[in-house]
This record gives structure tokens, C-alpha cells and sequence, in this order.
């Protein structure tokens, strides 16, 4: 563990105050996360666990509340805004509907060609082959760059939205659902095209999903994320194979399985996720969780190494071994 | 898109066609009688009767509008019953003031509402954004006629900062053009704010933001190109509006533009001038309309389509 991390965060909280009201609902609660170079950290939870803000945070596309965040040796949470909008530059984003995230009046040339006009990158003529380079590397033809976002399909349109946040040589790509919202025969070749620019490119991933399966294609890393805070983390294999949190169980026997002898037992959660505006007491996990316990209810767990150092998990029943 | 505006200008000639009619039966219905405008108050009764049957006023509603209408597609717009005059010359006349007012409103009403929209919007739910919300819904409640008195006595009567009434220079033009305006930008900037706060939730401004861009850039360059469309729209429109507002604005200012002359026509009941100023705000409504929704694919390029 010699390599210093590309992005580190720590204790970093969001509130969203609500209108009218004294509560505020904590988005992201205490969060300290560490990403490597080359790698890919997967953050999955179900809607309203945080995780699209946890994404923005990183990126300080909505200021902290609470907590500091590094970004390849520099604080981005304490620059100014010129500094943080020169910053950009190395850290981007790539949001979950492509049919939203397109200025509709700009055509694809101009989307993919802002950043580099914004940064002041190459000369004129640079970016236009820049522009057409990229274009091609995303695997659409040049003659897409005189159309409109709304000439093209979902797939496309995040194809385009992939260049746009490659066009500056990024270091890292936070990636916040970026295929949920296409057909299933479309996300695996955005995904197949992440992992070959990934290559390439040697980007760093944050890729927040709420599908497991594809956190399992695409990530080194995972981050399992209840209530705004992080509740498991551990690499893919571990998450996988050795799944502690009784939440992290629930979602992998979810995933469909094609194979019926995989199958197992299916984990039902009941209920939906609790409102974060007011949290329930010892473990938020409490009142779905199947094995809960009397300290749970009373007593909050914290995140603990189990196994090993790089398999963490906030579960006070957790013990390493298969509890079910 | 030719065939479209083919399509368009059919519809139209119909419309202006309803309209006409409307109106000629407005006026025959109405209780004042032109030819006792026109003989005096101490005519006898046959000079009146006399009159009536020279203009044609003793025929039935429909004999009248034939008639009306048969000049009209001959170019004849009729003539003025008590200034003798051909009417299409005395619009045509006073067609070039009401444009200079016109455009000089419309363009102080974009100035103001989009200016007041926009700053709303970025500082919505701030002081700023409430005063210009307040002061938008004075704007589009105020009635012209008072705004224009209170205009004219404030800024001509007390501080003789511009000419109380007239025409030809550009102080005349200053005070009209600001009632018209200001009062107008007021639905411009709700409709403007609106617009804006919709379109700056809109993902691709924050993938804007995400590409580092400066704020002046997001707002102007992504927002605002995108929150104008209902604009375009809605000078379309405003024309109409406007053409109300100008019979009155026209009148307390002294501009001899058509609005003028329709407050004057109207008061003396003098149907040919009344026929023709309506005609003729329509027909401007209707190009307005119409040039609206021929600019709105170049300013959205998702309309080309449809």
C-alpha cells in the first residue's frame, strides 16, 4: 500500500436542510473513503442511501457539510472557485440520464469541444481533432458531431457524454449510474466501453449503482451504502464470496442468477428505506434487518475491520463467517 | 415547411375573415347610431334618415357586411364617415408611429423582463428575486390607462423631464414606449423566471457546472439559450396584447398611431376606421403568431422534427 490514493474522503457529511422545518435530512453521514489510482470503486445502496450525493461530494459538485476531500495531493475541499473550476479539468462526471444531461441547443461538437475551450486546452485546430479523435474512441463517426442530442439514441447519447468527460484527459470519472437508464443490451457495451477507456486511458472510476451485477463487471472495490453511511467495504471478490452485512446479503440475493443451482435463499427485505430526515435509533438498520437484536436497537455499530484490513463492515453480529 | 406556411396563411386569411365579421356585428348591435353622429345633434329626422340610407346603414346586417367585404378583397378599405377620407390612407398613415412605439416597448419590455427574470431566478427566494417579483405583479396589474396618467403627471407635468404629448423626436418617444415596456416586462419576467429556475435544475447544467465552466457561462450560455423559448412564444402573443394596450397608451400620450386614431373612431362611432384599425391589429397578431412559431425551430433544434 506504497501508492498514495487519487481521492481520498474524509468524515465527509452532507444535511439538506428542509424547508419550513428544523430537521434536516443527513444525505451522507460520516463517510471516509480512499480510492487508488487504476482502480474502480463500486458504491451501491438502494434509492435514497446516498450515494448519488456521496458521488457529487467527491467531486464538490455540492459543498460538505462536514469533512475534507483530496484529490490527487491537493485539498479540494479548501479552493477557491477559480482553483476548484481549474481542477475540473482532472476530475469528471458522467451523470445517469443521457436524455437530461445534453444541452439540447448545442450540437455534439460543441458538448464534447466546452470543456476544452473552458480549460483553454490546444489550439483551434487541436481541438476540433481532438474533438473528432474522441468521437471515434467512443465508437461513433465524426459525422454525429454536426447532429443533435436529440438525433440519437440513449446509448449514444451517453457515448457522447463519455467523451465530453474524457475529452480532458481526466484522472478520475465519477460515474453515477450511467447505464440504469439503458436497455440491458446497451449497458454492457457503455460498460465493455468504460472498462476499454479505463485501459486506455488509465482512468480512475467512481461508478455508483444500485445493480450488483454491474458493480460485480466493473468494480475493484465496493461500497455498500445504507442511510448515508457506509455499511460494508471490501474488494468485489470479498463483497461476493463473503458478503458481513446482513444489508449487503439482502442485495446479492437479489441479483437474478441464470444458473438455478446458484440460487439461493433469497433475503427479503420488508419495508422501504427509512425517511433520512429522521434515522432510527442503534443501527439504522434495525427495523428491515432479519437477525436483529436487542443491542441493535440501542447501540449505533461502527465500521470495524473483519478478516482483513481491506474488508470493513458497521454490523455488531458480524463475525467474519457465513452467520445466516 | 413551405407547405406549412401555406397551411398557416389559409388559416390566417379565415381568422382575419372572423374577425371582420365579429366586429361588423359588434358594431351593428351597438346601441349608437353614425348617422346621428354625423348629421349633429339638431338635424330632423329625415336628414338623419337620409344620411343613414346614403351609407348604406338602412340595408340588413348582411347586405352591409357583403358589401363590406366585396370592397374589402378589392383593396378598399371604405372610407372615413366624418373625415371623408380613404380609411387604408389614414391607417397607412399612422402605421409608422405605432411601429417605432411598438418595437421600442417590445424591446424595453425584453430588456427589463428577461434583465429581472433571469436575476430572479439565480437569486431565487432571496430579497432581490421578492422585490422584482412584487414589483412584476404590480407591472402586470397595474391598468395602463392609470400607469399613463401617473407617468405623464410625474415625469412631463412635475419634473418637465420629457414632453407631455406628441410626436417626432426621440423624447416624445421616451415616455409611451416606458409605460408599454416596463408594465409589459412584468409578464416577461415571470414567465422568464419560471423558465429559467426549470431549466437550471436540468442535469445538463450541472454537467455544465461538472465541466468547470464559469457561472456567467452556465447561466448564459447553457440557461439562458434554453430558458428563451417560451419567450419567442410569447411576443407572439404580446402583440396582441400590445394592440389593446396601445388604444390606450396611444390616446393619453397624444402619438398619432393607429391606436390613437381607433379611440378617436370609436368615439364617433365611425364603423369604416373601427373596421379597418381591427383589421389591420389583426393582422399583426397574426404574423406575430406566425413569425413566432417559424423562429421557434431556430431557436430549438428538437421543434425541427415535429
Amino acid at each position: 500500500m506504497s501508492t498514495q490514493p487519487l481521492l481520498t474522503l474524509k468524515d465527509i457529511s452532507k444535511k439538506f436542510q428542509i424547508k419550513g422545518s428544523k430537521n434536516s435530512i443527513r444525505a451522507v453521514d460520516g463517510v471516509s473513503l480512499s480510492i487508488n489510482p487504476g482502480e474502480t470503486l463500486g458504491i451501491v445502496g438502494e434509492s435514497g442511501s446516498g450515494k448519488s450525493t456521496l458521488g457529487r461530494l467527491a467531486l464538490r459538485l455540492i459543498e460538505p457539510t462536514t469533512g475534507e476531500i483530496e484529490f490527487d495531493g491537493k485539498k479540494i475541499s479548501a479552493l477557491g472557485s477559480t482553483e476548484l473550476r481549474h481542477a475540473r479539468r482532472e476530475m469528471q462526471m458522467i451523470f445517469q440520464d443521457p436524455f437530461a444531461s445534453l444541452d439540447p441547443r448545442m450540437n455534439v461538437e460543441s458538448i464534447i469541444r466546452e470543456p476544452l475551450d473552458i480549460h483553454n486546452i490546444g489550439t483551434k485546430s487541436e481541438r476540433s481533432e481532438l474533438v473528432r479523435k474522441t468521437i471515434t474512441q467512443v465508437g461513433m463517426t465524426e459525422d454525429a458531431l454536426t447532429r443533435f442530442p436529440h438525433e440519437f439514441s440513449g446509448g449514444q447519447r451517453q457515448r457522447i457524454s463519455i467523451a465530453r468527460a474524457i475529452i480532458t484527459r481526466p484522472k478520475l470519472i465519477v460515474a453515477d449510474e450511467p447505464v440504469s437508464a439503458l436497455d440491458a443490451s446497451i449497458q454492457s457495451q457503455i460498460l465493455n466501453l468504460l472498462l476499454e477507456l479505463r485501459r486506455e486511458l488509465n482512468l480512475t472510476y467512481v461508478f455508483i449503482s444500485h445493480d450488483l451485477s454491474v458493480i460485480e463487471h466493473i468494480a475493484d472495490k465496493v461500497a455498500v451504502m445504507y442511510l448515508g453511511k457506509i455499511v460494508e467495504f471490501a474488494s468485489v471478490e470479498e463483497i461476493f464470496s463473503n458478503p458481513q452485512h446482513p444489508y449487503t446479503k439482502a442485495l446479492i440475493s437479489a441479483v437474478p442468477q441464470i444458473n438455478p443451482e446458484h440460487r439461493t435463499d433469497r433475503v427479503v427485505l420488508t419495508g422501504d428505506i427509512p425517511s433520512p430526515s429522521s434515522q432510527p435509533s442503534g443501527c439504522h438498520f434495525h427495523p428491515r434487518c432479519p437477525i436483529a437484536q436487542q443491542q441493535c436497537t440501542d447501540v449505533e455499530p461502527v465500521l470495524r475491520n473483519i478478516n482483513s484490513v481491506t474488508h470493513q463492515v458497521s454490523c455488531h453480529l458480524a463475525t467474519g463467517g457465513d452467520l445466516r | 415547411m413551405k407547405i406549412y406556411i401555406l397551411r398557416r396563411l389559409i388559416q390566417s386569411f379565415f381568422i382575419l375573415i372572423g374577425v371582420t365579421f365579429i366586429t361588423f356585428l359588434l358594431l351593428y348591435i351597438l346601441p349608437a347610431d353614425p348617422a346621428r353622429q354625423i348629421a349633429g345633434r339638431s338635424a330632423t329626422p329625415e336628414a338623419v334618415a337620409n344620411i343613414r340610407a346614403q351609407l348604406g346603414l338602412d340595408q340588413p346586417l348582411f347586405v352591409q357586411y357583403w358589401h363590406y367585404l366585396i370592397n374589402l378583397f378589392q383593396g378598399d378599405f371604405g372610407r372615413s364617415y366624418l373625415q371623408k377620407t380613404d380609411v387604408a390612407e389614414l391607417i397607412q398613415s399612422r402605421l409608422t408611429p405605432t411601429l417605432i412605439l411598438m418595437f421600442s416597448a417590445i424591446f424595453i419590455e425584453l430588456l427589463f423582463g428577461l434583465a429581472a427574470g433571469i436575476y430572479s431566478a439565480t437569486k431565487r427566494g432571496k430579497t432581490g428575486d421578492k422585490s422584482i417579483m412584487v414589483l412584476s405583479f404590480i407591472g402586470v396589474s397595474s391598468p395602463q390607462f392609470i400607469a399613463a396618467i401617473l407617468v405623464l403627471y410625474i415625469f412631463a407635468v412635475k419634473l418637465h423631464w420629457f414632453p407631455i404629448g406628441g410626436y417626432g423626436t426621440f423624447a416624445h418617444l421616451v415616455l409611451p414606449a416606458l409605460t408599454l415596456g416596463i408594465l409589459g416586462s412584468g409578464w416577461y419576467s415571470r414567465v422568464m423566471r419560471s423558465s429559467m429556475i426549470d431549466i437550471l435544475r436540468q442535469d445538463y447544467i450541472r454537467t455544465a457546472r461538472a465541466k468547470g465552466a464559469r457561472e456567467n457561462r452556465v447561466i448564459f450560455v447553457h440557461a439562458f439559450r434554453n430558458a428563451v423559448l417560451p419567450i419567442v412564444a410569447m411576443i407572439g402573443i404580446d402583440i396582441g396584447i400590445f394592440m389593446s394596450g396601445i388604444v390606450v397608451v396611444e390616446s393619453v400620450f397624444g402619438w398619432p398611431g393607429i391606436g390613437q386614431l381607433a379611440w378617436q373612431a370609436i368615439q364617433r362611432v365611425d364603423i369604416p376606421i373601427i373596421m379597418g384599425v381591427t383589421l389591420v391589429s389583426a393582422i399583426a397578431i397574426v404574423i406575430g403568431n406566425l413569425v413566432a412559431d417559424l423562429l421557434a425551430p431556430f431557436v430549438d433544434p428538437r421543434i425541427k422534427n415535429s
